[in-house]
């Protein structure tokens, strides 16, 4: 459905909120079926990105999501572009066979026995009202309702915020399993990196409004190596320039960027760093 | 055309207690007066009494009419037609005052948090990210406010009317008064009826800068929605007065809000109105009120949580 272009092209995206630079000349590519993870501390900018990726606020800069401006028709582009926040944006009063009616009635690529099917398996009954049920099940709730819907973005902002870890679990698993065809492209937004590191085709890194990374996954092991350096190396090490070192049983655990790993072999036990330890590094460096 | 009748409904899903328990316990309290005085009133006089210390009853008021309804029908029936039109008239007018009272601060209220609410409990995120343009989401929104409710408030006041017009009817039993001519034709059931729509449809666009307002302020507003839709009219007026010695923007917003000039009970509901519908007035409160809606859905547009 995608017709060759990329999901989204964000070009020097900015915002501000009063005096405070929310984004700075923000630039990134969702390709298709991609599974970006959008990494960074709280308050680093994530959610003002993937709003910005909506059509939920106003930035300067240009941006195409499936080909459109999203400030321009944000109900255009939702017809392809499904979103889910941290718990709770589900409205309170709302009746889960009314949520059902709803969507069915305003979006032509919803499947409403698909969506039934998944609450089947839920303890969610149609009569419930969003204010009966738990976090976890509102989010299950808001799941089943967006995994009914074909999209060619999914728009996942800190999903499973504040939820236990056995729907945290299932969420990913439901959402790699079930939701996940190589056609659809996801971006996740989180700052718990370890819990997606293995679902993810690309990184995004973000800090104080600023991309601080953008490598997909598989090339990672080309870009960086963590090196654990013997304490006689280390003068060699240190002439390499690592981009962070930190102290790990006595030795130091090196992050290089764009060294060669041939030129590194000889300083210690390598690697391919973390996404955590990666994360660590470069918000430190 | 599908998606604004699906908007229209998740309107009354949010606001079922306003849109349809309101009118509908409103109506049931006045249907169980209008069938207590048809209980009351069957023996020839009545005294309803209420026990206040358990030792002293109180009369609290005594129906020396005897059947009321009766009465009603023999007064009826000795006056011109004239004089039957004119009761009858102010008759259904008091039925529909409760019902019609309660609708405008229905719509008041409802219309100013209808763009607020959801940014305030976030769940605008979720309407949003929904293929629902801003203006259907704005106009479903004016649609049910104008049109929708009304017609539910209106459908409590035909019922109303109905059953004491049909009580009145009843107690002409065993007598040769003629139903038709002392109660039916005077009450005019249908060209009232298709009054109060008139009425419904001209209010609708005559306070259109009102409603506009309600609902530019409801997306607007940050905080206390209430206080900047009431403040700032009220702000204007003060100060038309205190520098200009006069009151034009005043007296045209009042008069825009609750049209008091056009309710006469002496002729029926819509008949006043008639005369305003192709007038200058109305021409500038649709170019406000459409300003008013347009800027509403112009800053949907941009609207965030709060």
């Amino acid at each position: 459905m995608n017709d060759g272009f990329n999901v989204v092209e964000a070009r020097g995206i900015s915002k501000k909120f009063g005096d405070f630079q929310a984004l700075s000349d923000v630039s990134f590519t969702i390709e298709p079926a991609s599974i970006v993870g959008l990494i960074g501390p709280n308050g680093a900018g994530k959610t003002t990105t993937l709003k910005a990726i909506l059509g939920l606020t106003d930035f300067d800069g240009e941006m195409s999501v499936l080909g459109r401006d999203p400030r321009k028709g944000r109900h255009k582009v939702m017809e392809r572009v499904c979103f889910i926040a941290d718990v709770g944006i589900l409205p309170r009063w709302l009746r889960v066979s009314d949520a059902l009616d709803y969507i069915e009635g305003v979006h032509s690529n919803f499947n409403r026995a698909k969506a039934e099917a998944m609450l089947a398996d839920t303890k969610i009954s149609s009569q419930h009202k969003v204010r009966q049920l738990s976090k976890g099940m509102v989010t299950q709730l808001h799941l089943a309702l967006i995994m009914a819907i074909e999209v060619d973005l999914l728009v996942l902002d800190e999903p499973t915020l504040g939820l236990d870890i056995l729907y945290r679990k299932s969420f990913y698993e439901k959402l790699l399993n079930e939701y996940f065809d190589h056609s659809t492209s996801i971006v996740i937004s989180t700052h718990q990196v370890e819990e997606i590191e293995s679902l993810l085709t690309h990184l995004l890194f973000i800090n104080q409004g600023r991309i601080m990374l953008d490598c997909a996954m598989d090339e990672l092991d080309q870009i960086y190596a963590e090196v654990l350096v013997s304490p006689e190396q280390l003068a060699a090490a240190r002439a390499l320039m690592p981009i962070h070192t930190r102290d790990m049983l006595g030795q130091k655990a090196m992050i290089f960027e764009k060294v060669p790993r041939a030129e590194l072999t000889g300083l210690g036990e390598l690697h391919t760093p973390s996404v955590a330890d990666l994360f660590v590094a470069r918000m430190q460096g | 055309m599908n998606q604004l009748m699906v908007l229209i409904r998740r309107e009354f899903w949010e606001n079922r207690s306003t849109f349809l328990v309101l009118p509908m316990v409103v109506t049931g309290f006045f249907l169980s007066i209008l069938l207590l005085v048809a209980v009351v009133s069957t023996s020839d006089t009545a005294t309803v009494r209420i026990d206040v210390d358990r030792d002293e009853e109180v009369q609290f008021f005594n129906l020396v009419t005897g059947h009321f309804y009766k009465y009603a029908l023999q007064q009826l029936d000795g006056r011109s037609m004239e004089k039957r039109e004119m009761y009858m008239n102010a008759a259904m007018q008091s039925l529909s005052l409760p019902l019609l009272f309660s609708l405008w601060f229905v719509i008041f209220f409802y219309l100013l948090g209808s763009l607020y609410h959801d940014r305030r409990d976030r769940s605008i995120l979720f309407w949003k990210s929904l293929p629902v343009s801003d203006a259907m989401t704005v106009l479903s929104k004016l649609l049910a406010a104008l049109i929708v409710v009304p017609l539910v408030y209106l459908a409590g006041v035909i019922l109303l009317q109905l059953c004491a017009l049909t009580f009145v009817s009843l107690s002409a039993s065993g007598t040769d008064i003629s139903v038709v001519d002392t109660v039916w034709r005077p009450a005019a059931v249908f060209s009232t009826w298709s009054g109060y729509l008139g009425l419904l449809l001209f209010h609708a666009l005559w306070a259109l800068p009102f409603f506009g307002w309600l609902l530019f302020v409801s997306a607007w507003a940050k905080s206390a929605p209430l206080a900047w839709a009431v403040g700032i009219p009220l702000g204007i007026k003060i100060i038309e007065v205190i520098f200009t010695d006069q009151s034009l923007a005043g007296d045209w917003m009042l008069d825009h809000i609750i049209p008091i000039s056009f309710l006469d009970h002496h002729h029926p509901v819509a008949g006043n109105a008639s005369s305003y519908w192709f007038s200058l007035q109305m021409l500038s409160a649709l170019v406000v009120g459409g300003a008013f809606i347009y800027l509403a859905i112009w800053l949907r547009g941009k609207a965030d949580e709060i």
